[in-house]
């Protein structure tokens, strides 16, 4: 009896320190008749009346029209890097290449940027950019180091835009 | 005790400002879902016939209900929502003017609330979290649900129809229920009602024996109050067999006898209901086999009774034992086809002014074949049996005569939902 009651008690504890995880309602016993058939017609549940229609795979990943990665970080990625010219942008794959820019102020030196979109979650780590700096030496231009924070600065940016965009959504 | 206080005020404070799960906001949706089937049934039953009218055995019948379904999530990671289920339920028409046998009513209605480290909070009409939310072992996904389905429809009598324990059993009285999150595969939930009165207002205009919040009435009322469910679930998976098993207990007050009470004052007096219950199912290849046990101080399919000795004459309570009921279930599916069969065996006091056991026994065959999502074939047959000895069920009373009855009924339609 004690055990059983130690064990009652263990479980408010696991609560209480968020080790649970939460128990969606569709895995709960429904008596109703409706519950009985199963699936739906149209396949979602229910005919939506109000709101943004959810119930495909959270994320923006496979909701807009094929894309292989994060729909917020693809077009966070592609707001950020629009001042760059683009060579190149793959949805599937989730790269983004940029051309060689060279700002009015300094046009003695170019960058480029090349950006990676990690998966479909959207998550801190999903995104890697690289930049790439060049100084021109006379006629030639010449790899020179890049400030270590500049590609954290620019995957900060996306993630803010992509939050931005997400919120945005949740909203609608 | 000083501890004990120390560790609920610490798990308190964890669960309300511990570390929430990181969420998405959603913002919220309204859905509107929608059943509707059409049996035709063939139904040969005893006591067919009364005063001259007499029954026939076909016969079509309908049924629809419409759920409106509110769901978001907050920024902090809070979901919520409501659940609104309107059903056609006046399906025995007993006064002509009162309800047709199409007027709407609602089923449940409920909103909820839900932490993801601190569980869900349900308040509303409701089951609660035994004969609702973590019943376990009652197989019902063949046919209309068996033992459990349609059959009981088209059967005239209400002592024709066994009393048993099923998901709904009790009332969806108003109710606080909680349900915890998942913890290494355990889950548990509590609830708690006043009495057993769902829907809003009292339920009387004057004090009288219709009001909700009934404390005492004379001559003692079979009404439950201060309804109580605890139940404790598991789920796991073991080499690709899915396992699900609960305990659960159920337990209420009864109305009190506000006259005079005790043995032979003329007055009956009810007896404080309590019920335990286990249940498993398991689950793989396309196999789902269950079953489930009740057992306690309860009368008919989970409603208070009355004490022995309590009463007078014609109305002495002789009998009060304990009942008990098991279910067992097996279904199979194969691509859009399920086939399955399930039965139960009740034992109860049933007439309490009967000294005898009541035993009510049925079991069931069908199958349903799924069209299209959403869209089903159903076709079922259903036996039903009710015996006990002195009592008439064609007459409701005491008798030596009808003290056994039966049923079959064999049913198919179609079935839709969205």
């Amino acid at each position: 009896m004690r055990k059983i009651l130690a064990f009652g008690l263990l479980l408010p504890v696991l609560a209480g320190c968020g080790y649970g995880r939460p128990v969606q309602n569709d895995e709960y016993y429904d008596d109703s008749r409706r519950a009985r058939v199963s699936g739906r017609l149209g396949g979602n549940d229910g005919i939506l009346i109000v709101g943004t229609d959810r119930s495909q795979p959270q994320g923006g990943g496979s909701q807009e029209g094929g894309l292989g990665v994060n729909a917020y970080l693809w077009r966070a990625t592609l707001d950020t890097l629009s001042f760059l010219p683009l060579t190149s942008a793959d949805p599937f794959g989730g790269v983004i290449i940029t051309d060689w820019y060279s700002p009015p102020a300094a046009p003695n030196e170019r960058f480029r940027a090349t950006a990676y979109i990690l998966g479909r979650q959207l998550r801190s780590d999903g995104v890697r950019v690289t930049v790439f700096r060049q100084e021109r030496q006379g006629s030639n231009w010449v790899d020179t180091a890049v400030a270590p924070t500049t590609a954290t600065d620019l995957e900060n940016q996306v993630l803010s835009r992509a939050r931005e965009l997400r919120s945005q959504s949740a909203a609608r | 005790m000083r501890k004990i206080l120390l560790a609920t005020t610490a798990v308190a404070a964890a669960a309300l400002f511990g570390p929430a799960e990181a969420a998405a906001q959603e913002a919220p949706t309204v859905r509107v879902g929608g059943y509707f089937r059409f049996n035709y049934a063939f139904t040969d039953q005893d006591g067919s016939s009364l005063n001259g009218n007499n029954t026939g055995k076909n016969d079509f019948a309908s049924d629809a209900e419409v759920h409106v379904i509110v769901s978001g999530k907050a920024a902090n990671g809070i979901s919520y929502g409501a659940t609104i289920e309107i059903q056609e339920d006046q399906n025995r028409q007993s006064t002509a003017t009162t309800a047709t046998k199409t007027s709407l009513d609602i089923d449940e209605q409920y909103v909820w609330v839900a932490s993801p480290t601190f569980g869900q909070l349900r308040v509303g009409d409701e089951d609660g979290p035994v004969t609702g939310a973590f019943l376990t072992g009652i197989v019902t996904n063949f046919g209309t649900g068996g033992i459990d389905g349609d059959g009981y429809d088209n059967i005239i009598g209400a002592n024709q129809r066994p009393s048993y324990y099923a998901g709904g059993a009790l009332a969806d009285s108003s109710k606080v229920i909680y349900s915890s999150p998942d913890f290494f595969g355990f889950d548990f939930g509590a609830s708690f009602a006043f009495n057993n009165g769902e829907g809003e207002d009292s339920g009387c205009e004057a004090v009288s024996s219709l009001c909700d919040r009934l404390g005492s009435s004379p001559g003692g009322i079979l009404r439950q109050r201060n309804e109580r469910q605890a139940a404790i679930r598991y789920r796991g998976s073991f080499g690709g067999v899915g396992l699900q098993a609960m305990a659960g207990y159920i337990g209420s007050d009864v109305v009190n006898n506000s006259t005079v009470t005790g043995p032979l004052s003329g007055q009956i007096s009810g007896k404080q209901m309590s019920a335990y219950t286990v249940g498993a199912q398991l689950a793989a290849y396309g196999f789902l086999v269950g079953g489930n046990y009740i057992w306690g101080d309860y009368n008919g399919g989970i409603a208070p009774m009355a004490r022995r000795g309590s009463g007078v004459g014609a109305g002495t309570i002789v009998d009060d034992r304990e009942a008990s009921q098991i279910t067992v279930g097996a279904s199979y599916t194969i691509q859009a086809l399920t086939v399955g069969a399930n039965a139960y065996y009740v034992r109860n006091a049933g007439s309490q002014t009967v000294g005898a056991e009541r035993k009510d026994r049925a079991w069931s065959v069908g199958a349903n074949y799924t069209l299209a999502p959403g869209l089903q074939l159903v076709a079922e047959y259903l036996n039903i049996q009710r015996k006990e000895n002195g009592f008439d069920f064609l007459a409701g009373s005491a008798g030596a005569a009808n003290n056994k009855v039966g049923t079959d009924v064999f049913l198919t339609g179609v079935r839709i939902a969205f």
